[in-house]
C-alpha cells in the first residue's frame, strides 16, 4: 500500500485522481500509463457486460461507473451460495482528465474483465490554464 | 465439497503492493444444477496464462503472468501481475474429464458434478 500511495502522489501532479472516500482498494483497481500522447488506463472490472459499464465525462472528470445486470441481483436471493466474496452491485470512480479534453477523443474498450481507456495528454492546457501572479513592484 | 485458504506462490509480491491475498482470485462457489460451480475473478488474465491441476483431491488454479511491461512508465500502479495460485478442495474420486473449465469477461468459471457416485464406498460391517 505504501507504493501505491506513492505512486499516487505522484500521478495526482498531473492526473489529479479523486475518489469516493469509501472506496474499496481492492474494486477498480487501475493502471495508467504513458503510451506516446496518451494515458492508457487499465481497470479491473471482471464479470460485467459491456452495457453495464458507463463511462462519462464532466467538468474535466472522468467518471467509470459499472453495475452488475439484475440477473445476477435475482440469482444472489437463491441461497444456493456456499461461498460469496465477489462483490455486487454498482460502484464508480473518478480521474481529472481536464477540462480541454472532449468525449470524442477517449476510446474504450472491454476485453478478458478489463476496461481500458485511452485519453489524450492534455500538457497544452495546463500550461495555458497556469495562472501567473504578478508580483508588484511597491 | 469442502474449501481451503488459498497459496500464493509468490507472497513477495503481495507484500510488496500491501495487499492480502484475499483480495486476489476472489470466488463465488454455488450449487446449481446438480454441479459446483465456482467463479473466480481472474481480470486481465488470458487463458494460456492459467493451469489448472487436480492432485489428492485438490484442485489448483494457477496464473502465470508477465510482470509490468518493461520501458512504459506507469503513473499509477494498481493492479496485480505475476504468479498466484489457488487451492479448492474437491474430494476423492474426481479426474480431470469431470471438470469444465471456461473463462469470460475475466471470470473463470468451472463446473464440476456434486456427488460423484460410483465412487461411493459402501463399509461392509464385519
Amino acid at each position: 500500500m505504501r507504493n501505491m500511495l506513492t505512486r499516487r502522489n505522484v500521478f495526482d501532479d498531473l492526473f489529479d485522481m479523486s475518489m469516493f472516500h469509501d472506496f474499496d482498494s481492492r474494486l477498480m483497481r487501475t493502471d495508467v500509463k504513458e503510451v506516446d500522447n496518451n494515458y492508457v488506463l487499465e481497470m479491473d472490472l471482471p464479470g460485467f457486460d459491456k452495457k453495464d459499464i458507463e463511462i462519462s465525462l464532466e467538468k474535466g472528470y472522468l467518471n467509470v461507473s459499472a453495475t452488475h445486470s439484475t440477473a445476477n441481483e435475482e440469482k444472489e436471493d437463491d441461497g444456493r451460495y456456499i461461498i460469496r466474496e465477489r462483490s455486487y452491485g454498482s460502484y464508480s470512480r473518478s480521474f481529472y482528465v481536464g477540462e480541454g479534453v472532449s468525449d470524442d477523443q477517449i476510446k474504450a474498450s472491454y476485453t478478458n474483465g478489463t476496461l481500458s481507456i485511452t485519453v489524450p495528454k492534455n500538457r497544452n492546457e495546463v500550461i495555458e490554464n497556469k495562472k501567473v501572479i504578478q508580483i508588484e513592484n511597491l | 465439497m469442502y474449501y481451503t485458504t488459498r497459496n500464493s506462490l509468490n507472497s513477495l509480491l503481495n507484500e510488496a503492493f500491501g495487499y492480502e491475498t484475499t483480495n486476489m482470485m476472489r470466488s463465488d462457489i454455488k450449487k446449481e444444477d446438480g454441479n459446483y460451480v465456482v467463479e473466480i475473478e481472474m481480470p486481465g488474465v488470458k487463458k494460456e496464462e492459467i493451469s489448472l491441476s487436480l492432485e489428492k483431491g485438490y484442485l489448483n488454479v494457477a496464473v502465470k503472468q508477465a510482470k509490468k511491461q518493461e520501458g512504459v512508465e506507469y503513473v499509477l500502479n494498481e493492479r496485480i501481475k505475476g504468479e498466484y495460485s489457488r487451492n479448492y478442495y474437491l474430494g476423492d474420486g474426481f479426474v480431470e474429464e469431470d471438470i469444465r473449465a471456461s473463462l469470460s469477461d475475466g471470470i473463470l468459471r468451472l463446473v464440476f458434478p456434486q456427488v460423484k457416485k460410483a465412487e461411493k464406498k459402501v463399509i461392509s460391517i464385519d
